[in-house]
């Protein structure tokens, strides 16, 4: 009887260690799944956020108006501040954030035209803190926080006289 | 028993356990595993179309900014800029971290775009489509107003081949259009008499040297009468009015016809000189050349026969000029056959040998032979203001102010109608502001007409059943209405600017105005500048587009509520002068009514941009009070407001970028 026991706990025993040997698998595939659907919504709003901010800082006709502009578009995007924090402006001096209106002169290239750059970037906080795809790791920071960066070159939307 | 019990028991167990570990494995590794991986690919491709049609959205809106920005007036020239500049910017940026720097070079078309993918790579196509249809149109065509680019990139999944999606690419496709702006413009443009104060001129005493009709004919320059304009006492002044029509062609002395009007004092004043009509003469009536002594007896030695431009553009007609090959020497101080030979082809006596024989002509002396086209050049030479017109032989630009001013607002059409969805008004005004365009129009009253009988005018209207010519042709104070029909067919950009009256000949004339259209290219200086008028005319037909648009335009000149503008378009007015009210009530710096209109016009969220060329330095600030749009100030820019600007020059020749800037103004997508 007792023997019965001790082999009741030892199969039960086994079990759990297969069982959590089997999960194990699925447990790191479901926390990459919850880490990338995480990344893919911070990628995503801060894509349109650094799409907006660019929009917005082209839309104005001086550096400093620029960087408001963009900073103002930033703060629409309203993020949950745990796991994807609010977007910032990269930085506000190049070549972060260009505002390149060529003094109202003709542009150097006859391709080119005025233009504003905006580099925006966000901290996501990784639900479980799982490295994977290479070189990104070494953007994990102390805090578990995953740095991501995206910019875009907008025209500067105003007329502008070329003379001629 | 007890031992093979176990022993099943842990074999059983074993491969339960096994089982359910490689169930696990089997789930996690070809389930979930390449789920999670195609849930990956699937969100990579969805932000790369996220980020391509971003990229494609400033691709679009560089390409309608380098559109509004062009000086262009040639749809293909400003089109090919805008693609290539919305390439260079969709280049700056990025897709997936992949740089679009070698995004090949575009195409573009009114058909469909297709595709050659390349991994990682994007490709970009350019229509231009129609505001109305919005259906593409061809490169180059004037109604592609809306630029549409379309964007590709060849998305390469990541781990394509651990989920059996092949090698890729996968082609994401986005497209942004670029519109421009819709605006209706109304420019109001001052043809007074003073726009031609500054033509360089010369007066001429033509005089007959032996029997008439025969005799060598004399030429007087008045002392000091060969002049730069203005309006000093000794100093002439007075447009230049356009001859209608060739005289005699059989020759005679007799063949005078009056190369322009002078207007002021009366109609046959000239400052201190006088147009010596004795001595002029019409075709039908006049007298042979007179002595010399009876023309300089003529209103006490001050009178003159003849009034000529001096085409080569200097003060004495020191220079010379060759145009369409036939020569206008310089001018000698003892012989003056320079002068002459103005003075000579001006009445058609060049046109021939007979005829230059007839009138008494000494173009032997002078060098030169008579030949078909003197009459036509010479008043060609007159009204250009363009080196290289008639004739590219013509290498210095012969200017006077309304010449300028016409070719400006000729640009500012131009430059506006390819860098905007605009429509056009147009209201000439001297004594009154312009009212017709067409013949037979029923917005205005009736037309202004000059005919080669200038003698019959009497400050009024040119009878049109003067004897000769019996053609005539309306140059003064036209119009043209802006048009409520959307698209770019009805944006009377080509009835605002038809091709300029380059023939002198009877060609023009014989239509008699039943076909022809009046738009800028055809005034001529006179009259005075009735600023309030022009105003009003323009306002009214703007005024009923909006809901909360004012009934009329305001006092003195009520005009009611035309409604030719489009529901959707920033309107605007654009007022150009050269000088201060003298009309309508308003004189100078008084300018009450003038004001009033600017008031209604801000009242209907119109701006009123104002542009003043003014030669004369005293005048400056005189007409700064008159149109500035200094805050506070009662200028008919900044009472208008609405972002009106004012702009001043004291160079014709700076016309061009003045107008060209105003357009700049007009088409900001973002004010």
């Amino acid at each position: 009887m007792r023997r019965n026991v001790n082999l009741r706990r030892r199969n039960n025993g086994v079990s759990a260690i297969e069982t959590a040997i089997a999960a194990f698998f699925l447990i790191v595939i479901v926390a990459i799944a919850v880490d990338l659907t995480v990344l893919t919504m911070g990628f995503t709003m801060l894509d349109t956020a650094a799409r907006d901010a660019a929009r917005g800082a082209g839309s104005q006709q001086t550096y400093a108006k620029a960087v408001s502009a963009a900073q103002s578009q930033l703060s629409i995007h309203q993020t949950d501040g745990v796991f994807i924090k609010q977007p910032t402006l990269t930085s506000t001096s190049s070549p972060h954030f260009v505002y390149q209106d060529f003094g109202g002169a003709a542009p150097p290239n006859p391709n080119q035209s005025p233009y504003v750059t905006v580099t925006c970037q966000t901290d996501i906080h990784l639900p479980v803190n799982t490295p994977f795809f290479g070189n990104d790791l070494k953007n994990l920071t102390a805090g578990g926080y995953f740095t991501i960066a995206r910019r875009y070159t907008f025209p500067i939307v105003k007329a502008k006289y070329y003379g001629g | 028993m007890r031992l093979k019990t176990k022993e099943n028991m842990q074999s059983i167990r074993s491969h339960k356990g096994l089982a359910v570990t490689a169930l696990m494995a089997i789930i996690a590794v070809f389930i979930v595993g390449p789920l999670s991986m195609l849930i990956y690919e699937m969100t990579q491709y969805n932000l790369a179309r996220q980020e391509l049609k971003a990229c494609v959205d400033s691709a679009a809106l560089t390409a309608a900014c380098s559109t509004t920005a062009s000086n262009s007036s040639v749809p293909s020239v400003t089109q090919t800029a805008a693609m290539n500049q919305a390439a260079y910017m969709f280049a700056q940026n990025t897709i997936l971290n992949q740089s679009l720097s070698t995004t090949p070079a575009y195409s573009y078309g009114a058909g469909n775009p297709t595709w050659t993918p390349v991994a990682n790579r994007s490709q970009l196509y350019f229509q231009f489509l129609d505001p109305v249809t919005k259906n593409p149109v061809a490169f180059g065509s004037a109604n592609g107003k809306i630029m549409r680019v379309f964007g590709s990139f060849a998305f390469v999944p990541t781990f394509a081949k651990f989920i059996g999606l092949g090698a890729g690419p996968y082609l994401a496709v986005e497209r942004a259009d670029g519109g421009l702006p819709q605006l209706d413009v109304v420019l109001c443009f001052d043809v007074s008499g003073s726009m031609d104060d500054f033509t360089k001129i010369s007066l001429v005493n033509r005089y007959s040297n032996g029997s008439n009709p025969v005799g060598k004919t004399g030429y007087n320059i008045l002392p000091g009468t060969t002049v730069v304009g203005g309006h000093s006492t000794n100093n002439g002044r007075g447009p230049l009015y356009w001859a209608t029509g060739a005289t005699n062609t059989t020759g005679s002395a007799n063949n005078a016809t009056y190369p322009m009007d002078i207007d002021s004092g009366g109609g046959n004043s000239y400052g201190n000189y006088y147009m010596n009509n004795v001595g002029h003469g019409t075709h039908t009536g006049a007298l042979p050349p007179q002595s010399k002594a009876t023309v300089e007896a003529f209103q006490g030695g001050f009178g003159f026969t003849d009034c000529v431009v001096n085409l080569d553009g200097t003060d004495t007609e020191s220079n010379g000029i060759t145009i369409n090959g036939l020569s206008f020497p310089a001018d000698d101080p003892v012989t003056h056959k320079g002068l002459g030979v103005l003075v000579e082809a001006s009445r058609g006596n060049l046109e021939n040998s007979a005829v230059a024989n007839a009138a008494g002509v000494p173009w032997t002396t002078w060098g030169i032979t008579p030949q078909p086209g003197y009459f036509q050049a010479y008043y060609k030479a007159a009204m250009s203001a363009q080196a290289g017109f008639p004739d590219a032989s013509v290498s210095v630009p012969l200017r006077h102010p309304i010449g300028d001013a016409i070719v400006a607002a000729q640009s500012f059409f131009g430059v506006l109608s390819n860098d905007a969805d605009v429509h056009f008004g147009l209201v000439t005004f001297s004594d009154v502001g312009g009212v017709n365009d067409l013949p037979g129009d029923p917005y205005g009253s009736p037309s202004y007409y000059l005919s080669t009988n200038i003698n019959a005018y009497s400050g009024g209207e040119v009878s049109s059943t003067t004897p000769y010519p019996t053609e005539k042709i309306k140059v003064i104070s036209p119009a043209i209405r802006l048009d409520p029909t959307p698209g770019p067919a009805y944006s009377k950009y080509s009835g605002a600017t038809p091709a300029p009256i380059n023939t002198v000949d009877g060609a023009l004339f014989s239509t008699a105005g039943g076909a022809q259209q009046y738009g800028i290219s055809t005034v001529v200086a006179r009259g005075g500048t009735n600023i309030q008028d022009a105003l009003s005319r323009a306002l009214s037909m703007q005024l009923g587009s909006k809901t909360t648009d004012p009934p009329t335009t305001g006092a003195p000149s009520s005009y009611s509520s035309l409604n030719l503008g489009r529901k959707g378009a920033t309107r605007a007015i654009v007022l150009f002068t050269d000088g201060l009210p003298t009309a309508g009530g308003d004189n100078g710096t008084s300018d009450p009514n003038a004001q009033a209109v600017a008031r209604a016009a801000k009242a209907a969220g119109i701006p009123i941009y104002t542009i003043g060329l003014c030669l004369t330095p005293a005048l400056q600030p005189l007409q700064t009070t008159v149109l500035t749009d200094a805050t506070g100030s009662s200028g008919i820019a900044a009472l208008s407001g609405n972002g009106a600007t004012f702009t001043q020059t004291t160079n014709p020749a700076q016309l061009n970028a003045v107008f060209q800037n105003v357009a700049r103004q007009l088409v900001q997508l973002v004010q």
